[in-house]
């Protein structure tokens, strides 16, 4: 089975736990928005009554409000879990699925980058409809304020620009976007590694995930510790180059940890 | 087959939303363009500085020289790091290096290179030294020593060299109980001295040139001379209710530590300066009516001469006075040394996104 059938198959099995997902985010946030809308309004009424009209409302106001964090927190949860769940739920049953996965005349790896592929995919369409959804949401946000004749302060890109979660979800620059894709490429790669390295174990005891994720942390801190110990050696542009060349580190050990467990050591 | 169909949706999906973030985010910048009208000569290492700021817009800056025009705010990691190695000098290199993990620094710089001092939490004061704009000596003095725990706790005016040796001000204490004092660091930087230096009136806020932490590119090099160009606030007291706050009340003129005598004194009196600069062994300072006030730090004399009719937007750099105007077409740069004027230029909105931003422009030149 080649990557794309594999990758078309991930993504089917994934497409209604996604789509639900998906409905979920716009269901929380545009009701939360509805709920902005209807609140400021009547209290910007109140304020007009009384005299004190004098505040303008942004779209920052409504991103930072607790329904629409909650919203993004929700997402990227899932997104963790299912990172997990895309391996362990192979694994589940008598006879398991993932026995004939592996015994399929295929590279282990496929499956492995068929995964990792599908969980890509996954976040990069979040981030997409997330995008599209944030437009309409801003379109909504000033059709009504101004046709309520409420003052706005701020524009879209100055709202996105100082949120804390959306600044680093859309930078404005591409190529900060794709550092940023990257780095969530890695932290998928860091819980494959932990899912295989736990399944790799002959004797699957509590101490297997335990085992597992010691591995992990050790790999994850030898280059923090690193930086500690080089901080007030490097500066900034220096710094820079070391914290591509750990990301590269990381990348390149949690795929070979992957590797290495898929091929030679996973236990079915 | 019909599963390909789920993979195109998603992936048509991932186009749509991130290929219109990739046009938001890829939207023309600004472009401007510096048009010399004449002596093209001044412009030729000179490179202007354009913020652009406004309550309900991101702010940007830009860079222009007479060969191109950039951003240079909300740059990406690699492109920030390749214009922090371009901006960073050589001789200032080993001085950031120095300071990482530093609470705070003061420098300044000499033929040599830097020299100045630095404080690691409330633990140590680190002297420094900068030979042949390479080598750099450094000194602790453990701040379990009062003394030094009162220059780490002190506020930091600025740094001078007096015969050789690196001498640092300092305010200790607040409000009304505050002191100025002077610490002088022998030559092999190994030993201090602390002084009160008495004021007749206020405190010292800065001396003149010296580099703030990190800002080591701010200030020119330094010459010994006998008189040391300082600020001078005192306190205001103003009544909120029943409570007395004390403010910070810049006094007006100019000043400087004598070096002689071990006093601040006045070099002009009672008039408010645009800004100053010191230059090889001037002061330079603008007054609010355009005239330019001189005094040579050696021997404190003083001449006046009219440099402008009215005074908008004026700044010195690198010993030049440069005076800037919003005008129709652009922001007009007039460049004044020695008192006249040697050269005037125009930054000009190079595409339309830049000539929306134009009014809201503020230009600098380095």
């Amino acid at each position: 089975m080649n990557l794309l059938k594999l990758l078309s198959w991930e993504v089917e099995r994934v497409t209604k736990p996604f789509l639900t997902l998906v409905a979920g985010l716009i269901v929380i946030q545009f009701g939360y928005l509805g709920y902005f809308l209807w609140d400021e309004t009547n209290f910007y009424e109140q304020l007009r009554r009384e005299g004190n009209a004098d505040y303008q409302l942004s779209f920052l106001n409504y991103l930072n409000g607790t329904p629409y964090l909650l919203s993004l927190g929700i997402a990227v949860a899932a997104m963790l879990l299912y990172s997990v769940w895309i391996w362990y739920r192979d694994f589940q049953g008598r006879g398991t699925f993932m026995m004939r996965l592996l015994t399929m005349p295929q590279k282990r790896m496929t499956l492995f980058f068929a995964k990792l592929a599908t969980i890509l995919m996954m976040t990069l369409g979040l981030f997409a409809i997330e995008w599209i959804a944030l437009k309409l949401q801003y379109i909504a946000f000033t059709s009504w304020f101004d046709g309520k004749m409420i003052p706005m302060g701020g524009s879209f890109e100055q709202a996105i620009s100082y949120h804390g979660m959306l600044m680093v979800m859309y930078p404005s620059s591409l190529i900060n976007f794709v550092i940023h894709q990257l780095i969530i490429t890695i932290a998928v790669l860091f819980i494959f590694a932990f899912v295989l390295i736990e399944r790799s174990f002959w004797q699957r005891t509590m101490w297997s995930p335990v085992l597992s994720l010691s591995i992990l942390v050790v790999i994850l801190t030898i280059p923090i510790l690193g930086y500690a110990f080089l901080s007030n050696r490097l500066i900034y542009d220096e710094t820079i180059v070391y914290v591509g060349m750990v990301l590269v580190v990381w990348a390149s050990v949690t795929i070979w940890l992957g590797r290495r467990f898929l091929q030679t050591k996973l236990n079915v | 087959m019909k599963r390909m169909w789920n993979v195109a949706a998603l992936g048509a999906v991932i186009v749509i939303g991130l290929g219109t973030f990739a046009v938001d985010a890829t939207e023309p910048k600004a472009e401007w363009a510096l048009d010399i009208s004449s002596n093209p000569s001044v412009w030729e290492d000179a490179v202007v500085e354009i913020g652009y700021s406004r309550e309900d817009d991101v702010e940007q800056r830009f860079e222009v020289t007479t060969e191109e025009s950039h951003i240079t705010s909300n740059l990406n990691y690699i492109a920030e790091g390749l214009r922090y190695r371009e901006r960073l000098n050589g001789d200032a290199r080993s001085i950031h290096r120095i300071m990482n993990g530093w609470t705070y620094a003061q420098s300044i710089r000499t033929e040599d290179g830097y020299i100045g001092v630095g404080q690691d939490g409330m633990k140590e004061l680190i002297v420094f030294k900068q030979e042949d704009g390479e080598k750099l000596s450094t000194f602790s003095f453990d701040a379990s020593d009062s003394k030094i725990y009162d220059i780490v706790n002190g506020v930091w005016a600025g740094a001078f060299l007096n015969d050789g040796q690196l001498n640092l001000i300092y305010r200790d204490g607040y409000d009304e109980n505050v002191k100025t004092m002077i610490a002088t660091f022998n030559e092999a930087m190994n030993e201090v001295t602390v002084k009160e230096l008495r004021m007749d009136i206020g405190f010292i806020t800065h001396v003149i040139n010296t580099n703030r932490f990190y800002a080591t590119d701010v200030s020119s090099q330094v010459t010994e001379t006998r008189y040391i160009s300082v600020g001078v606030s005192s306190y205001e007291v103003i009544r909120e209710g029943e409570e007395e706050i004390n403010v910070e009340d810049p006094d007006p003129g100019l000043f400087a530590y004598d070096t002689k005598t071990g006093k601040v004194v006045q070099l002009a009196e009672g008039q408010g300066f645009w800004d100053d600069t010191v230059s090889g062994h001037n002061l330079f300072a603008l007054n609010e009516d355009g005239e330019e006030v001189v005094i040579d730090l050696n021997t404190g004399k003083k001449t006046t001469r009219e440099v402008l009719d009215s005074v908008d937007h004026a700044f010195y750099e690198n010993g030049r006075l440069y005076q800037t105007r919003q005008a129709k077409d652009g922001v007009v740069i007039d460049v004044y040394e020695d008192g006249k004027q040697i050269s005037s230029a125009a930054i000009t909105p190079e595409n339309e996104e830049a000539r929306d931003m134009l009014k809201q422009i503020d230009v600098y030149v380095r």
